[in-house]
């Protein structure tokens, strides 16, 4: 390599080493508000007032859900396996809105600490299976599976 | 002399690379096409359902080729653009600008497939979370090194100015990759992994990973063909044209 | 429960179309270039073989 070609070289590599090091520093910075969503015990441990809005994130508590028999109002609850936050929504929830799978509600804490959500989006995994696949590892999986919350 | 730099010395004559890609296009999309053919068949009526998402899931076929692409093809632009700025190769040059256009119409796909994908699964079209928001960072990134070519009129200056850009946006790939990984968000983690189990069934695997293959051959074909253009426009005063086009106005190419 | 069938639909074509342009677009603009060069060419030759008249 000529030195030209060298010190061209070392010029771009230095100036990646560069950008490569702000963007380390900046996501570390802004690694909070990076988050698309905070977990119940996280909500918990804050106590964030009343009516501040964020995204709750957590799996839906087997056997929580509870519909109103003559609109679409919805209660359930929502944990990460420490805590549990009971949630309130008034909508059309998302067709892969499962109990045992994650979900993301949008919306505020009230005063008696029930999450009250303008919206609810469904949190699938990665997992792809056809259906006899999934039947034979349903059998085995714990109630609360904390894995199935960060994926 | 060292052939590999021979090879590079030879590839990068004008008149050389001309007819070489000129031989090789026909051959990428003859690969390209049924591939594509058996992976989209396979992967439409053939792939088991999905347990969860039912047909929905089938969208995988073309989301995940496309973001892998997207993030490929970006690579491949910002390695050219380097070799063209430590060795002022001209060939290379070309290569890694006519890389833009194709990398912006996958991140396109990408973006568009997963939107429609959200809607019905997650409920949304679209959120602010890390994964979706650098995915869309990566467009701009892509637009703006298109930009940047188009607004400089000397050609090798716009395509080294342009190289810089695309290699400092080099930055935006690992946090694509590990978006999933670093923080919470709603987009789910990566399914097919190189290390490690992949976490989707064999039967549906198959189809994604030949559309995978698929994809770069076509790629491959449009990139050559881009990048044959672009040259052959910017000599077009040249002697060499003379040689590799011949003969009359119209002869060889269909009234267009 | 919404129809997924339409954003399956849509998704494929949206695919389709465009790579479909991104694959037709330098095709078609390489005809337009290279008959362009062999006009230019043309006239070059025209003007070579009459001296006397500028192309």
């Amino acid at each position: 390599m000529t030195p030209t070609r060298k010190r061209r070289l070392i010029t771009i590599l230095l100036v990646l080493a560069g950008v490569a090091s702000a963007a380390v520093v900046a996501s570390f910075a802004l690694k909070q508000n990076m988050l698309y969503y905070i977990h119940p015990s996280e909500v918990l441990a804050q106590s964030l007032p009343p009516e501040r809005q964020f995204r709750l994130g957590g799996l839906v508590v087997n056997d929580s859900v509870q519909r109103a028999g003559d609109s679409l109002a919805v209660r359930f609850s929502v944990t990460d396996c420490s805590a549990v936050i009971p949630v309130s929504y008034d909508g059309i929830l998302p067709d892969l809105f499962r109990e045992g799978e994650a979900v993301i509600a949008i919306g505020s804490l009230n005063a008696d600490g029930v999450f009250q959500a303008n919206e609810v989006l469904a949190k699938h995994d990665e997992n792809y299976m056809p259906p006899e696949v999934a039947e034979t590892l349903k059998t085995a999986g714990p109630a609360c599976a904390e894995s199935a919350l960060d994926r | 002399m060292n052939p590999i730099v021979r090879f590079i010395h030879q590839t990068g004559s004008p008149a050389y690379f001309y007819r070489l890609s000129g031989r090789l296009i026909p051959w990428l999309w003859a690969a390209f096409v049924p591939l594509a053919a058996w992976g989209l068949i396979q992967g439409l009526f053939f792939a088991p359902t999905d347990y969860l998402q039912k047909e929905t899931y089938r969208i995988i076929y073309i989301h995940v080729p496309s973001a892998w692409m997207s993030m490929m093809i970006y690579a491949v632009m910002a390695i050219l653009g380097m070799i063209g700025l430590i060795w002022r190769i001209r060939i290379a040059e070309l290569l890694a600008i006519s890389c833009a256009p194709i990398g912006a119409a996958f991140t396109t796909v990408a973006l568009i497939t997963g939107a429609l994908w959200g809607k019905p699964t997650w409920g949304t079209y679209w959120v602010w979370d890390a994964r979706l928001t650098s995915e869309l960072v990566l467009l701009f990134l892509y637009l703006g090194v298109m930009g940047l070519y188009a607004a400089i009129d000397e050609p090798r200056k716009a395509a080294r100015a342009a190289a810089l850009l695309a290699m400092v946006g080099l930055v935006n790939l690992p946090i694509i990759h590990f978006s999933v990984e670093w923080w919470n968000t709603l987009h789910q983690g990566q399914t097919i992994k190189l290390i490690g189990k992949s976490t989707i069934d064999t039967r549906m695997l198959v189809p994604l990973l030949v559309m995978a293959v698929a994809t770069k051959f076509f790629f491959a074909a449009n990139l050559l063909t881009r990048a044959r253009n672009q040259l052959l426009h910017q000599d077009r005063r040249k002697r060499w044209t003379k040689a590799v086009l011949g003969g009359e106005p119209g002869i060889g190419e269909a009234a267009s | 429960m919404i129809d997924h069938m339409p954003f399956i639909v849509g998704a494929y074509a949206a695919f389709f179309i465009v790579l479909a342009y991104t694959a037709a677009a330098p095709v078609l603009r390489g005809r337009r270039i290279r008959q362009a060069v062999r006009r230019y060419q043309q006239r070059l030759k025209t003007a070579s073989e009459q001296p006397g008249k500028r192309p």
